[in-house]
């Protein structure tokens, strides 16, 4: 046991003074009487009944003396050592892989500068039989060695060398506060081992010890030459017919002049034509560490600005040159800069996909095409709705319809039920025509309550397919009465029960059945048949990807139309990834355009495109941060929390000695 | 010394109305005023019995004679003179640091000795100290002498201790079953006083206990670290002084022990036929003498 203040004994001279006083304490007044002889009386009595009187007494005093050495005790912070001040050096290295490390200076990049630093140091530690701990500060930090002595010197350095030989350094930003918590296991367990930071990002605060001495050695491996053009984000704007590209540039380290290129595929085509290409450059001045905007836009909506901002600058579109579609566009800077990773950017459009629908009725109204046509604004930059109504007595083929993403029947039923789309069946009347073979449902024949409504109910109102509806709104005053088959899955039901919405989510079979004509329904009225339309589409044909541009390590969220997505990267052909189940995710490590490949249920093939950039603060080779965290947390709470314990030593004692005084001289 | 505050006309003249009410058993002395079982003199009719051989013919009822044709002798009570001896507790204990309780004691001792000389009695004082009890009066019959000793009562001094026992028991002029003994103390002594009354009831006298003690003795109402000096110690360092925390428990200590003290006492005096009382000096003397004395029937 050690004491943090051996001064605090002190205090156990209060023992010393507590002995004098209970031996000069017997201060008894004098008080003549006139006999003594019934008091000795009582003392034979007091004896009697209460014969732990002394060890009372005694005890008191024990407790006093126990009291003012605990004070003393707490006075003189006793601590027990649990571990001794280490013999030799600890050194911890965090090597910085952020994206920006990539950069490079006569072959060398910030990294493998950082990693060689390290290999020299790891050799000078374990040369003088010191231990290195190693750890690679990325998106979610890591050690790669923790505590490697002179025995693990060649595997520590082989470990090293292999990080610049495969090139772990990463393309997204790196958690340094993740890196440092790291440290605080060895940090407490060794509080002498000192922390190394290699790095390119310079640090306005670094925490100092009670010494003077900084917390964790910032060590900057940037180089003066380096600089970065960078494109930081790029997207298209539909504004009048026409798109308007807007191209965010820098540069770090220096003033360039430099020119943006943009090559653009697929531009004017349609569902037929494939379109052409254009590209347009401009050159522009970039100031030091300063972003500017670049806009191509048509030339009319640039006469009809009123004035230019000054970090924007303006390529105005010919009319040869305006793009109203287009595949993608791919934005570049031809620049041998230190870090040539971000010096491209893809924006993916694809092109609208023609979406196929038709729609048949014996008894044809314009509300069903209406809402249709009100889904087509809602997807249309989506997709390009093609809507075919097939005219009454129009005989049905005997190969049943086909070529069609999207079948709607209102009162009637195919014979052959379409495989290669899906299929919306309203008010199937069996009156008409019977259900087509292996529908798998049955029409039992229509129901109604005697002219009354009445209001339906969810058997699961968590399924995609009725959000945004509320079933107890939807009321109904007949439908046909439908028994389904096991492929079936009823979603809304009359209130005996009786399914009234279905829905058949089957490889080859996507069909929705509502069993009621809109006629009979305030559906038509609550706008709920619009939004059905839209949960249709929405779960039977989702968006692949939210959007079509991400970040390193950013999580992507799939869905697909078929049973099968793959993701490839441009970079990598052989890192080809499966999806199966949907929605997936992944985590895309690398930067550049990923491609999206799948083959919906019906047969036809879709190819998507995205963008996985660099992140832009990563752009920002000269990155300054305000301050780095502190690994000695403890010592920060010891700074920041007095403990308070030797006030309360020093109240009880002087509360003791109160005590004493007030005692005393109620006695005296 | 101690000057008794109560000894003056008009204490005195309240006692004329009161007697002491002597067991008619004793024998006493002739004349005097305490009736006696035995049949004597007095006019005072008692009973009848039959004439025996050598009877006073003269004193043969006549009347009866004419009536039973029998002798019947007319009796009369008979009445004493007794010796009525008060013992007084002259220690330090009983007035050297505390007067009123001293003159509370010499009061008592005056109001029974008047009582005494008034009803004809001879009266003997005496003054315990040490191990003998002094009789400086010597036997007192009538006022006239009682009061030339009240003169000098008021110079009486208490000091030392008093062995009771040893006083009483010494005394030569203590006669078998004449009077009264009275012993006034506030009986806080290491001698056997109890050997002493033994003594008295062997003389078959009369015996009267009277302890006199103040309202401090009754409940202490001094706490804390006390150094208890005995009145009747000779210095500072006597066995008798003693250092003593009173505290709660020791002052209820100290009452138990007082209420067991007073009722052996009274155990004791129940068992040998011996009246005793107890009295504190805040009592006035007027309700001892009307009040407690006149309950265990010693006044009447």
């Amino acid at each position: 046991m050690t004491l943090l203040t051996p001064l605090g004994l002190l205090g156990l001279i209060g023992i010393i003074v507590l002995i004098i006083i209970y031996i000069i304490k017997p201060n008894y007044q004098q008080k003549v009487i006139s006999s003594t002889y019934v008091w000795k009386l009582s003392l034979k009595y007091r004896k009697k009944k209460i014969p732990v009187n002394k060890l009372r007494n005694f005890l008191i005093i024990l407790c006093q003396i126990l009291i003012l050495t605990a004070a003393a005790l707490i006075l003189a912070e006793p601590v027990q050592v649990i571990k001794q001040k280490a013999d030799h050096r600890e050194v911890i290295a965090i090597i910085d892989s952020s994206a920006s490390m990539r950069t490079e200076t006569g072959g060398e990049t910030r990294f493998e500068r950082a990693v060689n630093l390290v290999s020299e140091l790891t050799d000078d530690v374990m040369g003088n039989s010191g231990t290195v701990s190693v750890i690679l500060a990325n998106e979610n930090p890591s050690f790669l060695a923790e505590r490697y002595n002179g025995d693990n010197r060649a595997v520590l350095l082989d470990e090293l060398s292999l990080l610049v030989d495969d090139d772990v350094c990463s393309y997204g930003v790196s958690n340094i506060e993740s890196a440092i918590v790291l440290c605080e296991d060895i940090l407490e367990d060794n509080p002498e081992a000192e922390v190394h930071l290699f790095t390119d990002t310079t640090y306005k605060y670094v925490p100092k010890k009670k010494n003077g001495d900084s917390v964790i050695n910032v060590v900057n491996v940037s180089d003066e030459e380096e600089y970065n053009v960078a494109i930081l984000d790029a997207y298209s704007v539909y504004e009048d017919n026409f798109y308007t590209f807007y191209i965010d540039v820098a540069c770090y380290g220096q003033e360039k002049n430099v020119t943006v290129n943009v090559s653009i595929t697929g531009a004017n085509g349609d569902g037929e034509f494939q379109g052409t290409e254009k590209d347009y450059s401009h050159s522009v001045l970039l100031s030091r560490d300063k972003t500017k905007r670049i806009v191509f836009i048509n030339k009319d909506l640039y006469q009809d600005m009123e004035s230019e901002q000054e970090d924007v600058e303006y390529y105005p579109l010919e009319y040869d040159e305006r793009v109203f579609s287009y595949k993608e566009v791919f934005v570049y800077i031809v620049e041998d800069d230190s870090f040539q990773d971000d010096n491209n950017f893809l924006i993916y459009d694809g092109g609208k996909e023609v979406v196929k629908i038709m729609y048949k009725s014996p008894i044809p109204n314009q509300f069903f095409p209406a809402v249709i046509q009100n889904l087509r604004s809602i997807y249309k930059d989506k997709w390009d709705f093609w809507i075919t109504e097939i005219k009454v007595g129009t005989e049905e083929p005997d190969q049943g319809y086909s070529g069609f993403d999207f079948y709607f029947f209102e009162h009637e039923m195919p014979k052959k039920m379409p495989t290669d789309g899906i299929v919306f069946l309203c008010d199937p009347d069996p009156n008409r025509a019977p259900p087509p073979q292996k529908a798998d449902f049955r029409v039992e024949g229509q129901y109604h309550w005697n002219g009354n409504s009445v209001y339906l109910q969810a058997e699961d109102d968590k399924h995609p397919l009725l959000n945004f509806i509320n079933p107890s709104t939807i009321s109904i005053s007949m439908y046909n009465r439908i028994t389904y088959g096991s492929s079936y899955t009823p979603l809304l039901l009359t209130p005996d029960g009786k399914p009234v919405l279905a829905v058949c989510d089957e490889p080859d079979a996507k069909i929705v059945v509502l069993g009621f004509s809109v006629h009979y329904s305030n559906l038509a009225i609550n706008e709920g048949i619009a939004v059905l339309l839209y949960n249709v589409f929405e779960y039977f044909m989702p968006s692949t990807v939210s959007s079509n541009s991400f970040e390193i390590n950013e999580q992507i969220t799939l869905n697909a139309r078929g049973r099968e997505l793959y993701v490839s990267n441009e970079y990598d052909a052989e890192d080809l990834m499966v999806f199966e189940t949907f929605p997936a995710s992944f985590t895309a490590t690398m930067p550049g355009t990923y491609t999206l490949s799948q083959t919906t249920f019906a047969g036809k093939p879709i190819e998507e495109k995205i963008f996985v950039r660099i992140p832009a603060s990563e752009s920002n080779i000269w990155d300054t941060e305000d301050a780095l965290g502190n690994p000695f947390k403890e010592i920060e709470a010891i700074d920041y929390f007095n403990d308070l314990m030797k006030f309360v030593a020093l109240a009880m004692v002087i509360i003791l000695f109160i005590e004493w005084w007030l005692h005393n001289r109620e006695n005296g | 010394m101690a000057e008794s505050f109560y000894l003056n006309d008009k204490f005195f003249s309240r006692l004329e109305t009161l007697a002491l009410n002597l067991r008619t058993s004793l024998a006493g002395y002739f004349g005097g005023k305490h009736l006696v079982s035995t049949y004597g003199q007095t006019v005072e009719f008692s009973d009848f019995r039959e004439y025996q051989l050598g009877d006073d013919i003269r004193r043969i009822d006549w009347n009866l004679y004419s009536r039973f044709e029998k002798y019947f002798l007319k009796l009369f009570t008979d009445e004493r003179q007794m010796q009525v001896q008060i013992f007084l507790d002259c220690s330090a204990s009983m007035g050297k640091d505390n007067p009123k309780k001293s003159s509370y004691a010499i009061a008592a001792a005056a109001a029974l000795g008047f009582l005494a000389v008034h009803n004809m009695d001879k009266l003997s004082f005496h003054l315990m100290r040490g191990n003998r009890a002094d009789n400086p009066f010597g036997t007192m019959i009538g006022k006239k002498a009682f009061f030339r000793a009240m003169g000098t009562f008021n110079d009486l001094e208490f000091t030392d201790d008093a062995d009771i026992e040893a006083c009483v028991t010494s005394t030569p002029d203590t006669s078998v079953n004449n009077g009264l003994t009275i012993i006034i103390s506030d009986f806080f002594t290491e001698s056997n006083w109890k050997k002493a009354v033994d003594y008295l009831c062997y003389k078959k006298r009369q015996v009267l206990l009277i302890q006199v003690m103040t309202p401090d003795e009754y409940d202490p109402n001094y706490d804390g670290r006390v150094n208890l000096i005995d009145s009747e110690a000779e210095d500072v360092s006597d066995f008798r002084n003693m250092k003593v925390k009173i505290t709660r428990s020791m002052q209820k200590a100290y009452e138990e022990a007082m209420a067991d003290f007073k009722q052996d006492i009274k155990d004791f005096c129940s068992r040998r036929g011996v009246d005793f009382i107890s009295v504190s000096t805040d009592t006035p003397i007027e309700r001892v003498l009307f009040g407690e004395l006149l309950k265990v029937g010693i006044m009447a």
